[in-house]
């Protein structure tokens, strides 16, 4: 994955180059001293019954050095993860947008500060809107059993835990419309569990979110449904 | 010690041609009967787990499938996983340890015969429970061989095949901490003079360590199930959010087991491959000392890794756990580059035995490889829970206990039973096995970096993984058709039988040194016993 559709996911799109790279000369370097013992060391027709090749058990030199060179190829990855980690992870103090996500059996619903809310509708996915080239603060629970919000364009997933809300920061770079998913298995209906990102610019955000109707503020969850396109529908799904 | 050992003797006589009746089967407390039926009853079980794999991927072979229904893949996919992890992999590890740990350190049997009996049984019913959820109205466990709670509580998994998998999970839980507490003693009490820690073969090293991590990791485990079972029946909220539960609680009890007991599943297989490149080297173990320290350092580092499993949950102390977990690609390798080096300089012979560790050695490190990108949270957060977990424990796992037990499997046979198989079906099952694998799993890989998620029972057209999972598919029917070669093999060594002799590999360790199949108490005498390969002295004077 050389590639992401947002800020933070680029990050772990750039440690998948590097990581790759070094994954690769391993693999070449290993696979290729297996294939050459196993070539120059076979056991040729000539060779006599009673011929012993050489019983030397230890090269304390050696097993040092093949000790060491591991250590420090993975101590550069850490160091490669955990900078990259910290940056994914990062929350802004002023983000452009709040939106409170939930995970339930077997949907989304997605609600914004100023009271618009997209909610799965049986089969059809919710719709996250989120605006280009601005911080989106995503506020992650679940009602229920365990989920994970998914979407595999920003290289990005988070575990959805009931009881245990989460807070995690997306700042996409492309416009477009990418697929989301639950990650986590949750049930019979695991593999409907979607949802639709849409990345809009900052206006087209302000142009959707006051074309909403608001759902009511006292309004119990299952009757907050509210697609992008029919924002007066209800659903059935929430407890 | 070593001058305790006794004089050098002749090869102990022949077992006595006593035919075994199905009641002194049942009723034996001999190690090697034991062995033998934890070994049969896990590849039972691994066929069973085989067929349920098998219907998993014709249910992939496209998209928007409906050959199974959602209810009855997820308990295949989770039967498919508990089968495998607890009724296949451990027991064939446990099994070889009961059979060959004995022999290999001069012991006449284990410490305790009659608890190891009751450990086999134990297994043996709790993995038979596991599977009578399938008779039951609502079928079988269906939340996944990690049982997430809160999935796995009564409101969302209220059915007994549930309740019937906690008890028989249990079951055999319970087995393995009292084979571990079995093994542990026989090693420290019952080696033979001369047999000293640093003298033991590499094997044995690895089912003490294996064993130890059984006795840390089960007993958690056990405790997690029966707290799952308060939840679901006596009106406790343990893993319960909505009445102060921790769900989270679950997922660390569970992986504090979960991950050493990935490793008390390797280590054994290790210990095998480790007895193999050796003897088919005509070489002493490279590195016999940096082996030990590397499988006590991967047993130590093994249970502080247990949260990379849920990285992606956010509130997870990364840096401590991506570093634990990183860490243990370090002993890995020191391993890696011992095993060639035992080989480096040597005189290779590529019978059966060989060739299986030798397909060990080249897809494992894929796996490891593999494992070291999951273990870095900031590409763990692209690909955890997608197909790409998927692919990276099977190579891990399918390459240690099937390749490796199919190593142990041609290279002991002839210990077990006094026969030789047959070496053209054994390359044959070899080629097939490996090339079947990898066209199933390579391909996972980039599945789930395209986005598809594990355990899904159907997949959209639109993400462009029909014709990978295509492959995948036709790889499981090769991995199926595999096994047919050494079903052939097994028939055509039992009507015609070639005598196997002592030691028909020219092997190092003390099993060789006793009649095939050996006698009831192993042996009647031992050769001294100054080296970590007694046998390779005896038959090598200098």
């Amino acid at each position: 994955m050389s590639h992401a559709a947002d800020k933070q996911g680029q990050r772990a799109a750039d440690l998948w180059k590097i990581t790759e790279f070094i994954a690769l000369a391993v693999g070449v370097i290993v696979w290729g001293l297996i294939a050459f013992v196993v070539i120059r060391y076979r056991r040729r027709r000539d060779t006599p019954e009673d011929a012993i090749p050489s019983q030397r058990a230890y090269h304390v030199p050696l097993e040092v050095i093949y000790t060491t060179i591991p250590l420090v190829i993975v101590a550069v990855l850490f160091t490669f993860t955990t900078i990259a980690q910290r940056k994914i992870d990062a929350v802004s103090s002023h983000p452009a947008l709040v939106v409170d996500a939930t995970a339930f059996q077997w949907g989304w619903r997605f609600a914004y500060a100023n009271g618009v809310v997209t909610v799965s509708q049986g089969s059809v996915p919710p719709d996250l809107y989120l605006p280009l080239g601005e911080t989106t603060e995503i506020d992650l629970t679940a009602t229920d059993v365990v989920h994970a919000f998914f979407v595999p364009a920003f290289l990005f997933q988070r575990a959805a835990v009931p009881g245990s809300p989460t807070r995690f920061d997306l700042t996409p770079t492309e416009a477009g419309v990418y697929p989301g998913k639950c990650a986590t298995f949750c049930g019979i209906k695991h593999d409907q569990m979607l949802f639709t990102v849409r990345v809009v610019t900052p206006a087209e955000l302000q142009t959707w979110l006051s074309g909403q109707a608001p759902a009511a503020p006292t309004a119990t969850p299952a009757a907050l449904g509210g697609t992008a396109n029919t924002a007066t529908t209800t659903t059935s799904g929430l407890p | 010690m070593t001058t305790l050992a006794p004089p050098p003797v002749t090869p102990a006589a022949p077992a006595e041609p006593r035919r075994q009746g199905l009641l002194d089967w049942i009723t034996s407390t001999d190690h090697k009967v034991i062995g033998k039926s934890y070994i049969y009853t896990s590849f039972v079980f691994f066929l069973i787990g085989g067929l349920m794999a098998e219907l998993i991927r014709t249910q992939l072979s496209s998209p928007n499938n409906t050959l199974l229904s959602a209810e009855a893949y997820d308990q295949v996919f989770t039967v498919h996983g508990t089968i495998m992890m607890f009724l296949y992999a451990t027991p064939l590890a446990f099994g070889l340890g009961n059979y060959f740990v004995p022999l290999m350190i001069g012991a006449p049997d284990m410490s305790f015969p009659r608890l190891n009996a009751l450990s086999y049984w134990m297994y043996l019913f709790g993995g038979v429970t596991v599977l009578s959820g399938f008779l039951t109205a609502g079928g079988a466990a269906d939340f996944t061989w990690i049982a997430y709670a809160p999935l796995s509580n009564a409101v969302h998994s209220p059915g007994s095949g549930a309740d019937l998998w906690i008890i028989g999970i249990g079951l055999t839980g319970i087995a393995t901490v009292l084979s571990g507490i079995n093994i542990i003693t026989t090693i420290f009490t019952l080696r033979a003079p001369g047999m000293t820690m640093f003298r033991m073969p590499i094997f044995v090293w690895n089912m003490l360590v294996a064993s130890t991590l059984a006795i840390m990791a089960f007993p958690v485990f056990t405790s997690a199930l029966a707290l799952l079972f308060c939840d679901r029946h006596l009106g406790t909220h343990i893993f319960d959010a909505s009445k102060g539960g921790l769900p989270i609680l679950w997922q660390n009890l569970f992986w504090f087991f979960g991950h050493p007991e990935v490793y008390l599943i390797v280590l054994p297989f290790f210990g095998v491959a480790t007895q193999i490149f050796p003897v088919f080297s005509k070489r002493p173990v490279f590195g016999y000392k940096t082996l030990v320290l590397a499988t006590l350092l991967i047993g130590g580092l093994s249970v502080g890794v247990w949260a990379h499993h849920f990285f992606t949950y956010g509130g997870v102390l990364l840096p401590y756990f991506s570093a634990m977990s990183l860490l243990i690609a370090v002993p890995t390798g020191i391993k890696f580059f011992n095993w060639i080096g035992t080989m480096w300089g040597g005189q290779l012979r590529f019978d059966t035995p060989m060739l299986w560790s030798i397909g060990f050695l080249v897809t494992f490190l894929l796996g490891g490889m593999s494992g070291v990108i999951l273990a870095m949270p900031a590409l763990n957060f692209d690909v955890h829970d997608t197909y790409f977990v998927v692919a990276h424990f099977h190579y891990v796992l399918f390459a240690s206990t099937v390749f490796v037990g199919a190593a142990a499997a041609y290279y002991w046979y002839p210990k077990m039973t006094g026969r030789m198989l047959r070496e053209g079906w054994g390359k044959v099952h070899f080629w097939l096995t490996i090339i079947g694998f990898n066209l199933t799993f390579f391909p996972q890989h980039e599945i789930g970096l395209r986005g598809m998620p594990r355990r899904v029972a159907t997949y959209s057209p639109d993400l462009h993984v029909t014709f990978l999972n295509r492959l995948s598919t036709a790889g499981a029917y090769l991995l199926a058709i595999s096994v047919l070669p050494f079903f052939w093999n097994l028939w055509v060594s039992w009507r015609h039988p070639i005598p196997a002799g002592d030691d028909p590999w020219g092997g190092h360790t003390l099993e060789w040194a006793t009649s095939s199949p050996p006698p009831a108490h192993n042996f009647t005498s031992l050769p001294p016993i100054r080296s970590d390969r007694p046998v390779w002295d005896l038959t090598h004077p200098q």
